[in-house]
C-alpha cells in the first residue's frame, strides 16, 4: 500500500488511486456475453450474472448458505470453467469473514464493484460489519440479500423478508426486487446510484428466498459491452457532482460546524472518533441514504435510454389509472398473484383496487407513496414477516399518510414462505373494502391463510 | 375427448395454463419442470415461471414443483392448486398425496412414471381426459443403470402436453444437464433415454365422470401446533434436530408384538411431529408407526428416547419406485 497515492479529495476521502489498476482491469475483461440473449435461468443465476458481465467486479467473496447458494455456485461454476476469466472467487470460512473481505476490497478501490449474496442468519452473522459499511461512504459494496426467515423458531429455508427488515437500519440501501428480469435489472442500476458522489451508500438488493431465488423465468441479458457502458457513463457523469450534505449545509447558511463527511476508505474498517464527530457522521450518513430518491430517478431514467425496459421505480402501480377506491401496499413475488387478480377483484367485489408494491424499501420512498395512495379510500397494508405490532411495512404507510382519514388495515400472510393464495388475496381486498365503507379499520392486525383469518387482534 | 394441441389453443386465447408436479427428493422432479420450462421459454412469446415447493426435504421425502406458462406475462406466483397439467414422477409419492388435487372440474392432462397403462393409472387414481404413462423406471434401467424415470417423464410431457417440439426439449434438457455438469457420456445416455423414452409413451383420452373429480383439500386451521417443540430442541438427545436430512439412513419402526407401552416419549421428543399413534385410555399412547417417508430427517431421537428399542436406523438404498428404504 505504500506505494499507493492516497490522494485526499475531502469530503470522499481517500481514493487509493493507483492499488489496482483499473485501466489493466477493464482490458482484462472477457465479454461473457457478446449480444443481448434470452435465457431460461433462475433468479439466484440472474443476481450472479453482472458480477461476470461487470470488469469492475475483480472479486466476489460469499459463504454458502441456502437460498442464497446457488449465486455463489454459478459464479464459481463459470470461473472453474475459464469463462470468466480474471475474476476471483473467494470462499471464506463465514458470512463474518465475507463482510470483512469485501469491505477491504472495496476500501481499496473504489472503482471496483464489491458483493456478496447471503440469506437470513448469514446477514445478521455480517451484522457487525454490514452495519459499519452502512456509513462507511463505499457505495461500490453490493450484499444481495436472498430473503429468509431469520433468528426465530422453528428453522425455516423459504422466503420471508424477516431478514432483510431486520437489517433496516444497517444504514444500506434496500431494494425489493421479484421475478428474474427484475432482480438483472435492479442489479445492473445499483452500482450506479450506490457509487455517485451524493450518494456513497452500499446497497442491498433482494428478492425472497425459493419463491424468487429457485422460480425460473426468461432472461434478457444485456451484451457486456452496453452493461459496463451503461455503469461507466453513470460514473462519469457523476463526476464532481457535489454531495448533498453540502447543499444542505449551503441551505442551512452553514451554522453548523462541517461534518467530517467521510474520512476516508479506512472508515469501513473501524475508525475511531468522538461522540461529537460521531453526529456529523450521522447525519451525513442520513444525507448520502435521503440523496438516493433523486439519484435513483436519474439513473433510472438512463438505464430505460439505453436499454428499452423501464428503470428502478420506488413503487411500482398497478390498477392506479382506474381511480382505485382501495389500495393494497405489498412488497415481494405474491404482489404479482394480487396484480393478476385486479379484475376479478372489480368483478367480485365491485371495487376498484390499486396494488402498489414497494420497492425501495430503505430510503422509503414516504412522498411517492402518499401521492399514490391521495384519492383512496382505504389501505390494506401487507406484510410478510414477524412483527411486535402492524407490520414494518404498515408503519411506513401510516407515516406515509399521516393526517389523511383513509383506514389502513394491517394484514400478514407469507410468513416464513407460506403461499399467499387467490383466496388470502381476495379476503383481504374484501376486508379492505369493507374498512373504507366503514371509514375505519376493524382490528389491529389479522394473520390470512387460504382465505381465512387465522389470528389478529383488536382494536382498543 | 381433447382435441390436439388443445393447450396451445388456450394460450394462443391468452389463458394461463397450470402445471403440478408431485415426486420424491433426489428423483430428479426439478430437472424436468426446469427443461420443460426452458424449452416453452424458447418461444419469446410465453412468459414461463417455474419453481419447486422446497423445504429442507431428506432424499424420499415429497416434493412439489409447479409451473406456469401465458402468452405475454405471467403474475400471478401462488402456488398452483387446480392444475392443468398434473405429473406424478413416483408412485410412491401418489400414495401419499392425492397428485390430482384440484383437477376434474375441467379438462386435464395426466402424465406418470409408471408401467401401467392409461387405462391401468386412471383406473388407480380415478382420472379422466388425457392420460399419458411412461415405465421411466425401467428406461432408468435400460440407459442409466438406475431406476431414475425423470427424463422419461419429460418425453411424456413433451408428447402429451404438444407444447413443444421434441427437439426444443432436447435441446433445453442437454442444457441442463450441462449446467449440472453431468459427465458427458452419462448426459448422452440421457439424451438416447428421451429419445427412446418418447417412442414408449402411451397416451390415450379416457372418459370423465362424477369419480373422476378431485375437489381441493381446503385449508381449516393449523390446529393445535405442539408447544414443546422448543422444549423438545433443548433436550434433544442427539442435536440433530435442527438439521437438515441425513442422507444415506432412513428411520424405521417395528413392533411385531405390540410391546409399546404408550410412555409418548418418543412423540413428545419427534421434532416433526410425524408419529403416529392411538390414544389409548388406559395406556397412553400406543404407536403404530411414522410419517418416515415424508417428513423424518433421521435425527434419531425417537431411536434413543424409545426404552423398548422399537425404532431403528438403517441404511437406505433408493427402491426402485423412487422412495427411500431399507438396504
Amino acid at each position: 500500500m505504500e506505494s499507493t497515492a492516497r490522494r485526499l479529495v475531502p469530503p470522499y476521502g481517500a481514493t487509493y488511486d493507483g492499488s489496482i489498476d483499473l485501466d489493466a482491469l477493464r482490458a482484462a475483461h472477457r465479454p461473457r456475453f457478446l449480444e443481448r440473449t434470452r435465457k431460461a435461468v433462475d433468479g439466484n443465476t440472474a443476481a450472479a450474472i453482472p458480477f461476470l458481465q461487470w470488469w469492475r467486479a475483480a472479486i466476489v467473496a460469499g459463504f454458502p448458505i441456502t437460498p442464497a447458494t446457488k449465486w455463489l455456485e454459478h459464479l464459481a461454476a463459470e470461473v472453474a470453467r475459464g469463462d470468466a476469466r480474471g475474476k476471483r472467487v473467494k470462499l471464506l470460512e463465514s458470512e463474518h469473514a465475507v463482510a470483512d473481505y469485501i469491505a477491504g476490497v472495496a476500501a481499496a478501490c473504489r472503482g471496483l464493484v464489491v458483493g456478496t449474496a447471503t440469506s437470513s442468519v448469514g446477514l445478521d452473522h455480517m451484522t457487525e460489519s454490514i452495519r459499519s459499511l452502512g456509513a462507511s461512504g463505499l457505495g461500490n459494496v453490493i450484499v444481495v440479500d436472498v430473503c429468509r426467515a431469520t433468528a426465530n423458531y422453528p428453522l425455516c429455508i423459504e422466503g420471508d423478508p424477516s431478514d432483510l427488515l431486520a437489517h433496516r437500519d444497517d444504514g444500506f440501501i434496500q431494494v425489493v426486487c421479484r421475478g428474474v428480469q427484475q432482480i438483472y435489472d435492479t442489479l445492473l442500476q445499483l452500482p450506479a446510484i450506490g457509487m455517485d458522489p451524493r450518494v456513497l451508500t452500499p446497497t442491498m438488493p433482494s428478492y425472497y428466498g425459493i419463491k424468487d431465488s429457485h422460480r425460473s423465468g426468461a432472461l434478457v441479458i444485456e451484451p457486456d459491452a452496453e452493461v459496463n457502458g451503461f455503469l461507466d457513463d453513470a460514473l462519469r457523469t457523476a463526476e464532481g457532482t457535489s454531495p448533498l450534505v453540502e447543499d444542505f449545509l449551503a441551505a442551512e447558511g452553514a451554522a453548523h460546524p462541517t461534518p467530517p463527511g467521510l474520512l476516508d476508505g479506512d472508515t469501513a474498517l473501524g475508525s475511531c472518533v468522538t461522540s461529537d464527530w460521531f453526529q456529523g457522521f450521522k447525519l451525513a450518513q442520513k444525507q448520502r441514504l435521503s440523496a438516493a430518491h433523486r439519484v435513483i430517478a436519474e439513473v433510472a431514467t438512463a438505464f430505460e435510454a439505453r436499454f428499452g425496459r423501464p428503470g428502478l421505480s420506488p413503487i411500482e402501480l398497478h390498477g392506479f389509472d382506474q381511480r382505485p377506491e382501495i389500495a393494497l401496499v405489498c412488497m415481494g413475488p405474491d404482489a404479482g398473484t394480487a396484480i393478476h387478480l385486479l379484475g376479478r377483484i372489480r368483478d367480485q367485489l365491485g371495487v376498484r383496487a390499486g396494488v402498489a408494491v414497494v420497492r425501495l424499501l430503505t430510503p422509503f420512498p414516504t412522498v411517492d407513496l402518499a401521492a399514490a395512495l391521495a384519492g383512496v379510500h382505504a389501505v390494506g397494508v401487507i406484510n410478510n414477516a414477524h412483527h411486535h405490532g402492524r407490520g414494518h411495512l404498515t408503519l411506513d404507510v401510516e407515516e406515509a399518510i399521516a393526517g389523511r382519514t383513509a383506514p389502513v388495515e394491517a394484514f400478514f400472510c407469507g410468513l416464513g414462505g407460506a403461499d399467499v393464495s387467490t383466496t388470502t388475496w381476495l379476503a383481504m381486498a374484501r376486508t379492505t373494502a369493507e374498512a373504507a365503507a366503514r371509514g375505519r379499520a376493524g382490528r389491529r392486525w389479522r394473520l390470512v391463510h387460504e382465505g381465512l383469518e387465522i389470528g389478529g387482534e383488536d382494536l382498543r | 375427448m381433447l382435441p390436439v394441441s388443445y393447450l396451445a389453443r388456450r394460450l394462443a386465447r391468452g389463458e394461463v395454463i397450470d402445471l403440478r408436479g408431485d415426486g420424491k427428493a433426489g428423483g430428479g422432479l426439478v430437472l424436468v419442470m426446469q427443461s420443460f420450462a426452458a424449452a416453452l421459454a424458447r418461444d419469446a412469446a410465453l412468459a414461463v415461471h417455474e419453481w419447486p415447493l422446497f423445504s429442507s426435504a431428506r432424499r424420499g421425502a415429497n416434493v412439489r414443483a409447479f409451473l406456469r406458462v401465458a402468452r405475454g406475462q405471467v403474475e400471478a406466483a401462488c402456488q398452483v392448486v387446480e392444475p392443468d397439467i398434473a405429473l406424478l414422477m413416483n408412485e410412491a409419492a401418489g400414495a401419499e398425496v392425492d397428485f390430482a388435487e384440484g383437477t376434474g372440474g375441467r379438462a386435464a392432462i395426466y402424465v406418470l412414471n409408471t408401467r401401467a397403462t392409461p387405462e391401468e393409472a386412471a383406473a388407480r387414481h380415478r382420472l379422466g381426459g388425457r392420460v399419458a404413462t411412461v415405465a421411466g423406471d425401467d428406461l432408468g434401467r435400460e440407459y442409466l443403470g438406475r431406476p431414475l424415470g425423470n427424463v422419461a417423464v419429460l418425453a411424456a410431457l413433451v408428447r402429451s402436453t404438444e407444447l413443444v417440439e421434441p427437439v426444443l426439449a432436447r435441446d433445453a434438457l442437454a442444457d441442463n444437464l450441462g449446467k449440472r455438469r453431468i459427465p458427458a457420456a452419462l448426459a448422452a445416455a440421457n439424451l438416447a433415454l428421451f429419445d427412446a423414452a418418447l417412442e414408449r409413451v402411451t397416451v390415450r383420452e379416457l372418459p370423465e365422470s362424477s369419480t373422476t373429480l378431485h375437489p381441493r383439500a381446503h385449508f381449516a386451521s393449523y390446529g393445535a401446533l405442539p408447544i414443546g417443540a422448543q422444549v423438545a430442541l433443548r433436550t434433544s438427545h442427539e442435536r440433530r434436530t435442527s438439521g437438515y436430512g441425513r442422507p444415506g439412513v432412513v428411520i424405521e419402526f417395528a413392533d411385531p408384538r405390540g410391546r409399546c407401552n404408550g410412555c409418548s416419549l418418543c412423540v413428545a421428543q419427534c421434532p416433526d411431529g410425524i408419529i403416529q399413534f392411538t390414544a389409548d385410555p388406559r395406556r397412553g399412547a400406543i404407536v403404530h408407526g411414522a410419517r418416515f417417508d415424508t417428513h423424518c430427517k433421521a435425527c434419531r431421537e425417537c431411536v434413543t428416547a424409545c426404552p423398548l428399542d422399537l425404532f431403528r436406523e438403517v441404511a437406505a438404498v433408493t427402491r426402485p419406485d423412487g422412495a427411500a428404504g431399507e438396504t
